[in-house]
This record gives structure tokens, sequence and C-alpha cells, in this order.
């Protein structure tokens, strides 16, 4: 029987991939739209907590199964515009490339204790305790945009991986950037990127645009028409058309898609950045 | 079979064949099976595999299932069993080395489906002309029921076609998390009687038989009975490696009716 493309059930057998690239531009000093907060620590918190919630999604009785490897990277460059493109992960994992989810999860860089809302044991309320909240990345916020760059390490990245996990649910790329690339037409690396497959699809690309004011989002948009700007439309062709999966989900979740949706989000919020996080790595692990 | 009149009681003979999600973990298994066959009660569960302790939640599930199944009409009753077997739940887990993710995820509990059935016997004149037994039961998700006869399929419960089938099915949840008014169960009460098998099985199983039956190939169950569980093994990683049927823990129970005559019930027996 013909396999569909994307249906590649994730196991320790099959591993999946996320990869994060993360713009650590100096621009992402400036506050996050409709946030008071900058947007490389609403972005550091997002991360933060998708790594937590795959962590425990991951957990089983007896620990972490190794389901999937994650990579977390951040780029920016420093006083004299030489580029820093390095993993961001803290901790005991500082300078790897690609881990395990079981290692994420054994190894926060710490663990910070916040109070958060959960219901009661009785009568539904919601009260405030404290609870602990592993951190793996920082914010960091320096210098330009050297995004080409960022892409071509990760195509190599990739690479390496799918040839060691040849008939794996493809890797999905997670970019988030808040302006436009210095180091060149990042056009044709997102395209090398897609190109990459394995046995069951070709890698999957999504990009999120963090905005600084509080200009209306477009989430997953399906032409390049209505974008606002040159960067939009340059984003929209940098990202993967949404497979069937992704965009039965994002459906689900109260999207309202055309065919051929892309996994791009232009002017994101907080709650758009956490909504494109899920939808891009949920759809595709559905760990029942 | 020597025919001596109707049986004075029907139980249960069972065979349970299962699989893990990862065949080399079978102690991750979170599929279970109880069956008390002189009783003629028997239940599955399937754990949500991610969440935390499920497979214990499901074991307590079908054991209380199998000694005195929850009554859906009855509300209070059915909260009633809930506190008791999530309390049960709690004391076991109570004092496990737990890290970060552990304390994280337990606040939400575990999740299981549950479908447990049990033979009653018919009310009014016993002889040639008594009534059928009757096979009941009480489904919450979508582990899957097939009663048959003479290798007939007669009826499929709660699913009856693999459309149905969802990511998230109903569950019942270790912890009260105040949505238990939401939980609606499916009922069975239908006649049976001796000969018939009463097929168990989880929802990967129970999605490729339901798929296979749309295709005009309905599944043999009845084959199932003699299989070798290495065997049965052997086909379910070859219907995995094909894409046949999803990789989820997979699990089969068999219950074929028997019935007893002459012989004294536990009951009389004292």
């Amino acid at each position: 029987m013909p396999r569909a493309p994307y249906s590649q059930e994730i196991s320790r057998q099959h591993k999946a991939c996320f990869l994060f690239l993360l713009d650590q531009s100096f621009s992402m000093e400036e506050p996050l739209g409709g946030s008071d907060r900058r947007k490389c620590d609403e972005l550091a918190t997002a991360i933060n907590g998708w790594l937590q919630n795959m962590a425990i999604r991951a957990s089983g009785d007896e620990g972490i199964k190794d389901w999937m490897d994650v990579g977390v990277f951040g780029y920016r460059t420093d006083e004299a515009s030489n580029m820093i493109i390095e993993p961001a992960l803290l901790g005991e994992l500082a300078g790897k490339r690609l881990v395990s989810i079981t290692e994420i999860g054994n190894h926060p860089a710490r663990i910070d204790t916040r109070n958060q809302w959960v219901p009661a044991d009785e009568g539904g309320e919601m009260i405030s305790v404290p609870c602990d909240v592993p951190v793996w990345v920082d914010p960091v916020a320096q210098g330009g945009t050297p995004m080409c760059n960022m892409l071509y390490l990760a195509h190599g990245l990739l690479a390496e991986w799918i040839r060691q996990h040849p008939d794996s649910f493809p890797p999905i790329v997670v970019h988030i950037t808040d302006g436009e690339s210095q180091d060149g037409d990042p056009i044709p690396y997102a395209e090398a990127i897609r190109k990459l497959s394995t046995s069951d699809g070709q890698v999957l690309l999504f990009n999120c645009h963090l905005s600084s004011t509080a200009a209306a989002p477009f989430m997953f948009p399906a032409k390049p028409d209505g974008l606002p700007d040159r960067l939009a439309r340059m984003l929209f062709e940098m990202s993967s058309v949404l497979p069937d999966r992704f965009h039965r989900y994002a459906a689900e979740e109260g999207f309202e898609l055309q065919p051929g949706a892309r996994g791009m989000a232009f002017n994101a919020n907080m709650v758009c950045l956490i909504q494109f996080l899920n939808m891009g790595t949920q759809a595709a692990a559905i760990l029942r | 079979m020597e025919d001596q009149g109707p049986p004075k009681r029907l139980r249960l003979e069972w065979r349970v064949l299962t699989v893990a999600k990862d065949a080399d973990y079978p102690d991750e298994n979170q599929d279970v099976v109880c069956v008390d066959g002189d009783r003629g009660a028997a239940a599955i569960a399937d754990g949500v595999t991610s969440s935390l302790f499920a497979r214990t939640w499901a074991a307590i599930l079908v054991e209380a299932a199998v000694r005195g199944p929850p009554d859906p009409e009855d509300r209070a009753a059915l909260a009633s069993w809930l506190a008791e077997h999530r309390a049960a739940w709690r004391r076991q887990i109570e004092g496990a080395r737990l890290a970060w993710f552990h304390k994280a995820k337990l606040r939400d509990g575990a999740f299981s489906t549950l479908l447990a059935i049990w033979l009653v016997p018919p009310e009014g004149p016993s002889g040639e002309d008594a009534p059928a037994w009757r096979l009941r039961g009480v489904s919450i998700g979508d582990s899957c029921l097939f009663h048959l006869r003479g290798g007939r399929l007669l009826r499929k419960f709660p699913i009856q076609t693999s459309a149905e089938f969802d990511h998230y099915p109903l569950v019942l949840g270790s912890v009260d998390l105040h949505r238990d008014e939401h939980l609606a169960f499916q009922r069975l009460d239908e006649p049976c009687r001796e000969g018939d098998l009463v097929v168990l099985c989880t929802d990967a199983l129970a999605d490729w038989a339901l798929r296979q039956e749309e295709a005009g190939r309905a599944a043999d169950w009845e084959a199932c009975w003699d299989m070798d569980p290495a065997a049965w093994k052997e086909r379910i990683l070859a219907l995995r490696s094909e894409r046949e049927i999803r990789r989820d823990d997979t699990t089969l129970a068999l219950l074929r009716i028997v019935g007893d005559r002459g012989e004294k019930s536990p009951e009389e027996a004292g």
C-alpha cells in the first residue's frame, strides 16, 4: 500500500527532529507587540515552555522516552559584526547541536520557582501555587541578523540527521525572527532546507515573525497577495505548505485556513507565537 | 457438544494477546485486561500513553469494573465509584520518587478508556423456553467489543465504523478535574448464548478490524483463539511495518461463553 507522506508515527525506532532557529539580533530588545516584555524575553519563555511541555509529554512512569531530537540555535553578530551562530541551550547541554528529549528533560540549566494558577482540588476554583519552571535558554539580543548563514548551518545539520534517520517523520524547523536578513537573500537557503527529505516527506520549514506593534497578525496565509510588506512576502516564500495533518490540526484549533496555507505567522504576539509553536509540533507528535 | 438441555449457568473462558506500542518495551504497555470467568465478567482498559501511571490507573479500573461495574445512570453512585478508585490510584503512587516532569504531569493524573461486560442470567422460568441470558456492558472511550456467533459478527460496541475513531477519545481521569459531568457512557444490553465469542480489543486493533470489515475482509477472530502469542506478535509487527495498523499498544481479549450443566454454581456450593 503506498504510504501517505507525513504519516510516520514517532517512536524510539523512528525519532522526530525539531529544530528551532532563534533570531537573537539587537532588535529583539524591543517590546513584543501587545506585551511590556522584550521580544527576546517572550521568545525564551515560549521556547522554555515548549521544551517543558514536550519533555512532560514524552515522560512515562520510568522517565522520558527517547522519541525525538531537539536543537535550539541562536543567531546574531558581535560588536565587530562577526557572526555568532551557536546552540542556545545552557547548562550541561551547552554547545550541543542536537540533543534527545530525554537529555532535555533530565538536564534543565536550572529550575526556577514561579507561582502559577491551577485548579483547586475541590470546587474548581483557581489557586496560586508555586511550580517548578525548568529553564534551558535565556534571552539574548545583540548585533545583526545573519539569517542566511543560520539556514546554511541548519541545512548541514538536518542533512546529517536525515542520513541517520532516513525513514523518520521529516524534521520540523521553526524559525523565529523579527526582521530582515542582513547577509543576503534567505529564500534559496530556505528552499534547500525544504528540499531535504526522509522517505516520509520533505523537511518542513515554518517561519514566525514577531511584531513590535499591535498590528493585526497574519496566521497561515495561503497567498502572498494580502501580506503587508516585502518581509512578510519573503517569509511566505520561505515557508512550507502545511501538510494535511497540520492543516487539520490548525483548523481544529479554530484557524480559518485556505487550501495551500503555509506554516507562517506575521506580526505575531505572544499568543500567536505559542499557538504557532504548538501547531508546528502537536500535529506531528500525537503521542497517545 | 453433548446436548443436555440449556446450561445451568454461563461463564467465560478466555485468552489474552497483547503487544506493546514499542514491542521491545513490554513493561510500557498501558493496556490491561481483567477477567473473572466464573462470574462471567471482564473488562479492558487502554491507559493513555502520554499520561503518567496510566497502567496503574487502567489496572485499578478493570479490576474494579469486574468486581462491580460503574452504574452510569446513578450519578451519585458513579461519583462514589470514581472517588474510591481515584483514592486507590493516589495511594499506589505515593512515595514514588518524582522528577520535575513527573510532578508537572501528576496534577492532571492518568487517563484511560474502560469497557466492561458481564453476563446476566435470565429472569423468569428456566428450561427450554427460558429467556436468553444477557450480555451487558458499559464503555467510555474507544476500546471495542465484537460479538460473534458461529464465526458471524452479530454486533459491534460502542464504535460502528473506523471513521468514528478520534485522536482524543473520552477517557476516565485518575484525578477529579471537575469534568465528570461530561462522561457519557455507552451501554450494551443484548441477548447472548453458549458458544458465542466476545472479542474485546483496544483501539488500534479495533480500527484495523473495522477497516478490514469495511473492505469486505472480516477479521477471523475464531482463528486467533489457537494462535501462539509469539505468532500473534509477529502478525501485529508485520501489520505495523506495512502501515496496516497504528503503532500503539495492541490488545485482544477473546471471551468464549461456555455453559455449565448440573454442576453447582459457586454461590450454590456456598
